[in-house]
Formats: structure tokens, sequence, C-alpha cells
């Protein structure tokens, strides 16, 4: 019981690790804002943490440059489990306008798997917060194997 | 041989682009830094070699989110120019207004982060949400938040409705206000000064020596903006003043920044004021003739330059970036030297790193073997801690 | 420090050169490789300090450097091309050290070498890029194995 009640509490308030994969910006901007007092997803018990170690969820953004390739996995296998990654924005989900580009692998999931996309360039802070939302409700419902 | 970076977590989070610091300690003072850059290094340049013209406005936007507009004004001004084109000046007007209303959105962006580099996230708050007065006014006009698809080569791709027209200038007078707010906190508040004051000196030759640019150049006194001493767009037609100060340190960042938001809101009132009618676009041919083209704007940052090189095609030949962020390296190398460790976030902030962040910081212990990694947020952990020992606390 | 009408004349009249004013304010100096150094001296000498940035081209034919200075209210551009075999200029580091960065740049995506720079490393590539140098007009990217 003590278990699950645990995996509630992190799945409630999820610890986000916010991963910048070589994206212009535009979509870590709007991560933020979702984050300000008008749009607060820190109401919905979503928090920025530091270390992948204490992690739930991975957030990414970026066409993943050629120079974030092993840290972007490296991150990600230093997550525990249970993890979960959410792509924000065009470009972690193809590549977007970098699509072709020779520095760019061009998206998140041909590096490591993803769970959610949040399109957009850059997608509004409510859809990144929805977005989020969503994700939740689909981890409590169980999980995303 | 490599040094193998783990990561431990990009954290800082205004996440800009990652960038890597190799730091040379002793004792707790900087003795040498290393910059390492190249995370967000994408091929673009190349990628605008094989797209159109018209194509390329929409990825010029996306080489940075938060500066993309003075990139789209550079390129499509070195393709008229090559075209022999003059943009309406209804256009060109409308063209300013969006660059300054870029320029606040920019500054109270980093009066946030810098407030939250120093522990000050209460200040992060409040400016992030009098940025979306901003935010407001940029997806009113162009219809979107971030990356506006303003630009067309020869003009402006929406016009401005008197309703919209006044809610610039709405938003100006709520902005005014609240301005004048931060400049008292910047000016009094002692959690600032005791981490921004006399920090981060970077004395003016040397400034002028490694061609640093933007407000971290000024702040050391030296009155250069691309604005005044070699208009673009409709900067000739209004009245402003170009913001020094001689403090040469962080606080003198932070002061420069301030106050040119007042400047924004004067050049953004004299533009609604003086708005001339007519056309917002003039046609332009998809093929640009041979030719090559410089062209540069004070972007919030600094001076940003781009150089057309073009073939008679409808494609670019050559294009090159140079961010305003890639400039004020050197002179961040040299502004970090002697500092204490705790001094490195908030003097590497306050270049407003567009590339930056600094996700991973490396420490080489002089006379030790080999380097500790630590993330930002550590740093900047530490670096609070630091000061918090002092008696400082934020 | 000199206006910017003295320094074209002086850059004229000792590199034997010809200055294109292309537009207001954006004047242009072709000079042989061999007086790339010499006119960035004269520049330095005349109290110019900001070098905006350097760009490299590849023409086809040849490789291209320019230099672009601002200078008052005027952007100078100084050009200079380099043979393919020989992708050499000499570096400008000793009276511009802003140029540290702009060279090594040079090198990771074109392979034009600045000699006399005192750290030529990579600039924005990875330390393990063995894919040539992307914006040669020849450079034909590499098939790499999928990372997944």
């Amino acid at each position: 019981m003590f278990k699950g009640l645990v995996k509630w509490a992190r799945i409630k308030s999820p610890w986000i690790l916010h991963m910048n994969c070589g994206s212009c910006n535009g979509c870590d901007i709007e991560i933020l804002a979702a984050l300000i007092p008008r749009m607060d997803a820190e109401r919905f018990g979503v928090l920025l943490k530091g270390s992948p170690r204490q992690a739930d969820v991975m957030i990414c953004t970026g066409p993943v440059t050629k120079q974030m390739t092993e840290r972007l996995r490296r991150i990600y296998d230093q997550m525990p489990d249970p993890k979960f990654v959410v792509v924000v924005g065009q470009c972690g989900s193809s590549g977007g306008i970098y699509a072709g580009a020779y520095g760019v692998e061009g998206g998140v999931d041909k590096i490591i798997p993803v769970d959610a996309y949040i399109p957009g360039c850059p997608p509004r802070p409510e859809a990144i917060a929805d977005g989020l939302i969503k994700l939740l409700a689909k981890i409590q419902k169980g999980g995303s194997e | 041989m490599p040094r193998v970076r783990l990561p431990i977590g990009p954290q800082h989070p205004a996440l800009k682009e990652p960038e890597s610091f190799m730091i040379t300690l002793d004792g707790e003072q900087v003795v040498d830094v290393d910059i390492r850059i190249g995370y967000t290094h994408r091929g673009i340049e190349k990628l605008m070699e094989s797209r159109s013209y018209i194509q390329n406005l929409y990825l010029v936007e996306r080489i940075c989110g938060i500066c993309s507009y003075t990139h789209v004004v550079n390129f499509s001004q070195n393709v008229e120019e090559i075209l022999g084109l003059t943009i309406p000046p209804r256009a060109s007007y409308l063209r300013t207004l969006v660059l300054e209303l870029e320029r606040l959105h920019s500054h109270f962006l980093w009066l946030g982060v810098a407030g939250h580099e120093i522990g000050f996230d209460t200040f992060f708050m409040y400016t992030w949400e009098d940025r979306e007065v901003v935010q407001d006014l940029l997806e009113d006009i162009s219809g979107n938040r971030v990356n506006y698809a303003y630009n067309t080569i020869g003009g402006v791709r929406r016009d401005l409705s008197d309703e919209q027209k006044k809610r610039v200038l709405d938003g100006m007078d709520y902005l005014e206000k609240r301005t004048a707010y931060y400049k008292e906190v910047a000016i009094h508040e002692s959690t600032i000064l005791s981490r921004a004051e006399g920090v981060g000196i970077l004395k003016p030759e040397v400034g002028k020596r490694l061609a640093a640019v933007g407000p971290t150049i000024r702040a050391s006194g030296v009155a250069v903006d691309i604005r005044k001493d070699d208009p673009y767009a409709s900067y000739a037609d209004v009245s402003f003043d170009v913001i020094t100060t001689d403090s040469c340190d962080v606080l003198g960042r932070i002061v420069v920044r301030v106050l040119e938001v007042f400047e924004c809101i004067k050049i953004i009132r004299q533009l609604m004021e003086k708005l001339p009618a007519g056309d917002i676009v003039v046609k332009a041919p998809r093929k640009v003739p041979e030719g090559e083209s410089v062209s540069h704007t004070e972007a919030p940052r600094g001076e940003d330059i781009h150089y057309l090189h073009a073939n008679g095609t409808e494609k670019p030949d050559r294009y090159k970036v140079r961010t305003p962020t890639m400039a004020n390296l050197p002179a961040v190398a040299e502004m970090l030297k002697g500092v204490y460790l705790a001094d490195v976030p908030i003097i590497v902030a306050a270049i407003d790193p567009c590339m930056g962040c600094m996700d991973r910081v490396m420490l080489v212990k002089k006379e030790e073997q080999p380097g500790e990694r630590i993330s930002w947020d550590q740093l900047r952990g530490y670096a609070n801690r630091w000061y918090a020992e002092r008696g400082w606390l934020a | 420090m000199t206006s910017v009408e003295q320094l074209i004349t002086r850059l004229q009249d000792s590199l034997h050169q010809t200055v294109v004013l292309k537009r207001p304010r954006r004047y242009f100096l072709t000079v042989p490789r061999e007086q790339l150094h010499e006119a960035a001296v004269i520049l330095a000498s005349e109290g110019v300090q900001h070098l905006s940035t350097i760009t490299g081209r590849d023409t086809g034919t040849a490789l291209e450097v320019l230099y672009h200075f601002f200078v008052n209210d005027s952007v100078v551009t100084v050009k200079t091309q380099l043979p393919r075999e020989d992708p050499t200029v000499d570096s400008i580091m000793d009276v511009f050290p802003s140029a540290v960065l702009y060279e090594r740049e040079l090198l990771d995506l074109l392979g034009i070498t600045a000699r006399g720079h005192p750290d030529l490393r990579r600039l924005v590539l990875p330390d393990e890029w063995r894919g040539g140098y992307p914006l040669r007009k020849d450079w034909k990217p590499i098939q790499e194995e999928s990372h997944a």
C-alpha cells in the first residue's frame, strides 16, 4: 500500500526535468510561461526539478542536435522507472523547420521513446499545460508501457 | 583527450540553448574559463541554401525564439537591398513597432531570468506576468506569441487597425507604470545590489577590443546602438536616447535594460502617432539577382549581423548569421577571470545569453585532477548559499 | 578615430585597391590574400576595433573570406580569396582579438585555416564529427548509422 501511495504522490505532483535538445527557445519560453501566475501549471502540481534521478517526466524541446544526442540518452537512462517523456513542439516531433539540416537527428523519438507530443511552433502555454495534465491523467490510469 | 561530460541535468528554467562552461578554479576564484558552444548547432546556414527566400523567412525566424524578429528583419533587408526594393513607409513603421515590442518582451524576460539567477523568484514572477502584456500585443498584431511570421519580402503581411493601435498604446501606459516600479527595485533593492554592484567588471577598453555588443557594453559607458549609428527600418524617424551607464558591472547591465524599456515605450508611442497611411507591401520577384549585402540590427542583446550572397536564383547562395551572444562570448570569458565562483551565474546571465544556458558547468580545480561536473542549478544553489552565509539573503 | 572617408582613402592608397561603395554606409574592398593582414593592420592603426564577424564562402572555384568591420556608421567589408588547394589565410587575431571564435568557425565549417591563431579548435560541430566541411559546395552528407 505504501508503494502505491508513493507512486500516487509522485504522479500527482510529477517532478519534471526539462531538456533542451537544441531548440530555438521558443518552446522553452512557453513552457516557462505555463508556470507563471497566469497559466500556473504549479496549480496542477507540476514542478520543475533538477536532477534526472528524481524526475518522473522529461519534457524535451528541440530537434536533437548531434551534440545533444548522447546527453539526451544518458539523462533518460538516469531517470528511474516509471518515467515518461513529453515532446513539446514541432522540432522534437519531426525535426520541424530544421528537418534535413545536417546538425540534427530530426526528432526526440529517434533517440528515446516518447509518450506524448504537444505540437506547435511553439505551442501556447495553455496547450502545454493541457498536454501535461492529459499525460498525468494517462499515468494515473495505469502508465504508458 | 576529450573530457567526457556526464550531464547531470539541465536546469535553468528559462532554458535557453545549452552551453558548457569549463572553469578552472583556484580555491573559490575563477582562474580561467573555456566556453564550449555548439549544442544548438543545427546547420541552419546550410539549410537556407536549399530553401527559397520566402521559405527562409520562416527558418530565419527560428534561429532564436526570443529575438526572432530581428533575424527576420535583417534577412528581409538583405534581400530587399539586392532587389533594389524600398518597402512602403507604413511597412517600415510596422516592422519597427514589432522590433520594439520584441525588445520589450526580451528585456522583461531577461529581468525575470536575472532575478531567478540570484534567487529572487518573486521578481521573476512579476516581470513575466507583465511580459504577458507584450505577448498579448504581439499575438494581437501578428497572430502568434512567438515566431510572428510578420514579414514578407517587400513589406509586412498584416496591417494594424485603429483598435490595435489603441491597444498598443494602452499596453505602453501599463508597462510604463510597472517599469517605474522595477527601476526602483533595481536601484534600491539590496538583494540585487549585493549581487550585482561591482560584479562582473568589463572595462570599456576591454569591451571594445573584444567587440562586445548591446547592453553589455553600454553598461561600460560605450554609446553604441545601431538604431542610432546606422539606422534601419524607421529608427531615423523617431527620437530616443542611447542608454549607457558607467558602472561597468552587472548592476549597470540591469539598469541599462530597465531604462531601455522606457525608450522602447517612447519609440512605440511615436511610431503610433506618426504611422503613415498606405500600402504595407511592394511586390517582390522570386529570384534575386547576383549580388551581396550586409544588414545589421540592434537586437535586444546587441548587434545581430547577417550577410547574403545571391546568385540570380530563388535560393540564397550563401547566408551568414552572427548573433549578438556569440559576439559577447570573448568578453564574458574575460569578465569571469578572477571572480568568485558564486558570481559566475549572474555574470553570465548579465550578457543575456541567447544561446545559453549553461546547463552544465565543469569545474577544474587548479593543481588537481580531474574536473568535477556540476550542473547550473547546483552552481546557482552554491552561489545563493555563499551569499546567504555572508548575510545577503535573497 | 578617423572618419570613414579618411579610412577608405588610406586603405586605397596603401593597398592600391579600389573600395566599392555598394550603397551608403556599405564599403567593400577586395584584396589578394597576401594583403589581408596588412589591411587589418591599417584598420587597427586607424582606431577601428569592432570586427562584427567573419564570413566564409565557397564560390565554387575558390574559397572567399569576408571580414565585416563596423566603423562609425558604416560596415566596411574586406574580402579575399583563397585557392581550394591551399585554404589558408593569416589570422588577424594579433590586431583583432575578437576574431578568436570566427576564425575557428572558418575551420570548422569550411576547412579554412587561419595561420597563427593560438587555439584552432572546432567551434560548433561535435568533436567526433568526421563529416567534412558542411558549408563547402561539394560537401555531401555522410549517411550515418541511426543512433536509435
